[in-house]
């Protein structure tokens, strides 16, 4: 045999060994890392799922929902290299992707107040990631206390914001039943030179809801002075006032019958006798209404806007009733039956034993009204004509505001 | 510096007809115009992010041109023995250097603007399409505040561009491309030191020892010596310029940075020539 075929037979062997140990070594990195992603795969990368959909990894990240790692907003920062608000990208769309995910399989979204506070701190002037994360945390995720802090974040971050404080209201007034907190809120997003509009003119009645009459009333006056008169806005501004003022005059007396009983030892036999320099009309005009019996203080005009309210719901519950029947249901019994098919009972009745019907809309309740047919006395008349139910003329809100305000 | 002005203007033209240049370039202006596919997906966030995106692209690339460039810059000329013949002719070391980094610097300024204009325009165009048929007002792209974030892009590539050069002048392109690399990413994360600086004070009440002002006095020799790259990026801010919290850079402020730049331009050339002055050919 010639040399030089030895010397590339020699050659190629040792080339040989190195090729054999590359490909070992490879194999073995891939058994190792098949091993280590077995172990990440539950607690770390979902992804790796995908490999085996049937598997152990599945079934366990199924009951553990769909987990992930990320890493602090700080360690992020440093990675990207100055390109923050990029990464800050990425992880919400991977919050978007995971919410959608996990709430379509009806799983936890636990990570999701991480990822909107990642977001946050690696973009901290990103006021719609506040803004919009905290919706989703306190509708879709219920977790109305993450919503809180992510947006009292984006308050001391972007103070100028009135979308934050607006949203923090909302949240904390419907999510968390913390009115009073929820007003401080109200106010501070209407102090905002840049407050739309709409929002201005829906914080009275949010403001009142939360119990901040006060507040309300004071919001609608500022709205009423920079509103042309004969405008919309104007006249429905003007009659929530009226309602603010009357509930207010409600509540004051209220205290005062309260302090009567509590400086005689009795309930007053009427408001009569109690002294006090507070009106005796509510702002419609209409008597005060008092009830010696439960020491309930009322008012004409504040009935008659609830029970317009009553009646505006009813209609609108008529509606769904004659889309499911297919026709306008024959009358107040065939409705009420139909009602308890679309609505779902609530698990208690109220005070005085009717039963509360509740309307699931996704995860929204549509409250029906206790009373559904009348109240204090009142009873709704149902038109079969009309496919509607009716109050008397004199009920109505028309009769109840000043001309210049139906 | 008649010297310095040819050896610059030859060095854009060389760097214009390279093919990589290019096609940094289109990748640059796909990932711009790509953008609005992230926004689709970002519900109404797409300019956000389209803005987000821009103004990394065009910092990026303008990056990737400088390090890439740049470090095989002075190696190609002794590669290809060009060096030679200019250094022959009555030209000094430090002005072929000094034009050098001045053909770079024009060419990846004038790559910058390329991708700075079609980023505006685009996002205009994009701006307006979103608000067609509402009663909202298309944001503006050309503000004071875009304005200074180009501005301080194209600093802090200039002093990439001249650490590029210095590595460049002192070893082989890949030595160099690496280093640039981590000096780049070092300046991005210089102000880690100092949260470390943080985290050598001693507990309240506790005392400082020796070790603990050791190391506190390096870290922050080290902070120091590093440049600070972070400095120059206010294009995470310039995002959110229509927010009334977020202000432009007061005058002092943006050409204090301005002048770190400067000075940081400086020392890199300085030692650069000084290196180069000492390497044998």
């Amino acid at each position: 045999m010639a040399p030089s075929a030895g010397l590339a037979r020699r050659a190629f062997a040792a080339e040989a060994k190195i090729g054999a140990l590359v490909i070992g070594l490879v194999a073995v990195s891939m058994l190792l890392q098949l091993r280590i992603d077995q172990e990440r795969g539950a607690r770390v990368l979902p992804m790796f799922v995908h490999h085996n959909p049937g598997g152990a990894e599945a079934e366990l990240i199924k009951h553990q929902n769909f987990s992930l790692y990320l890493p602090k907003a700080q360690a992020l920062r440093y990675a990207s290299l100055g390109h923050r608000n990029i990464v800050a990208d990425m992880v919400w769309l991977k919050a978007a992707h995971y919410a959608s995910k996990q709430f379509a399989g009806g799983g936890r979204l636990d990570w999701l107040s991480k990822m909107y506070n990642v977001t946050v701190d690696l973009d901290p002037n990103w006021e719609n990631a506040y803004w919009m994360g905290a919706m989703i945390l306190a509708s879709v995720a219920r977790k109305p206390k993450d919503a809180e802090l992510l947006l009292v974040k984006g308050m001391s971050r972007i103070p100028h914001s009135y979308k934050l404080p607006y949203e923090a209201g909302v949240t904390l007034l419907f999510q968390r039943g913390k009115e009073k907190d929820a007003a401080k809120y109200f106010r501070r997003a209407a102090l905002h030179p840049e407050c739309p509009r709409i929002v201005l003119d829906i914080i009275p009645r949010l403001l009142s809801e939360g119990g901040s009459l006060e507040a309300a009333i004071m919001a609608a006056e500022s709205r009423l002075n920079s509103m042309p008169r004969n405008s919309v806005q104007y006249k429905a501004t003007a009659r929530d006032l009226m309602e603010f003022r009357s509930r207010l005059l409600v509540k004051r007396w209220q205290e005062i019958v309260e302090a009567f009983r509590r400086q005689v030892g009795r309930s007053p036999a009427a408001l009569a006798e109690v002294r006090s320099p507070l009106p005796r009309k509510d702002s419609y005009g209409r008597d005060l209404l008092y009830d010696p019996a439960s020491a309930k203080v009322d008012s004409e005009g504040l009935r008659l806007v609830r029970l317009n309210e009553q009646i505006a719901v009813m209609n609108a519950a008529l509606g769904d009733v004659k889309h499911r029947l297919g026709r306008k249901p024959n009358g107040p019994r065939e409705f009420l039956d139909e009602i308890r098919k679309i609505y779902k009972p609530r698990a208690h009745t109220d005070e005085r034993g009717n039963e509360q019907l509740e309307r699931v809309m996704g995860r929204w309740p549509f409250r029906f009204p206790a009373h559904p047919f009348g109240d204090h006395g009142e009873r709704f008349r149902y038109s079969r004509e009309k496919a509607e139910f009716l109050l008397r003329p004199d009920r109505r809100l028309g009769a109840l505001y000043p001309e210049e305000l139906r | 510096m008649t010297n310095a002005w040819i050896i610059a203007r030859n060095t854009f033209r060389e760097a214009v007809r390279d093919r990589v240049l290019y096609a940094i370039l289109v990748f640059a202006v796909v990932a711009i115009g790509g953008s609005k596919a992230i926004g689709w997906v970002m519900v109404g966030e797409d300019i956000k992010v389209m803005t987000d995106i821009g103004f990394a692209s065009v910092a990026f690339f303008s990056v990737l041109i400088a390090i890439f460039v740049g470090t095989g810059l002075v190696h190609r000329e002794i590669d290809k023995k060009t060096l030679y013949t200019v250094l022959a002719r009555p030209v000094h070391r430090w002005e072929f250097l000094v034009g050098k980094y001045a053909g770079l610097m024009l060419t990846v300024l004038v790559n910058m603007a390329i991708m700075s204009v079609l980023f505006l325009v685009y996002l205009r165009i994009m701006g307006l399409v979103t608000v067609a048929g509402t009663d909202n007002v298309a944001p503006p792209v050309l503000t004071y505040m875009n304005l200074q974030a180009l501005v301080l892009t194209a600093a802090e590539l200039a002093v990439v561009t001249a650490i590029a050069v210095f590595f460049s002048s002192a070893s082989t392109p890949i030595l160099s491309a690496i280093l640039t690399t981590i000096a780049y990413a070092a300046g991005h994360t210089s102000d880690w030191i100092m949260i470390m600086v943080e985290m050598l004070r001693p507990a309240p009440g506790a005392e400082l020892t020796f070790w603990q002002w050791l190391g506190q006095w390096i870290l922050t020799a080290v902070y120091y010596l590093v440049p600070n790259l972070e400095i120059y990026n206010i294009r995470n801010l310039a995002v959110h310029s229509e927010l009334v919290s977020v202000q432009p850079l007061a005058f002092w402020h943006f050409t204090d940075t301005c002048a770190t730049a400067i000075c940081w331009v400086l020392v890199a050339m300085l030692l650069s020539v000084l290196v180069f002055g000492r390497r044998e050919l």
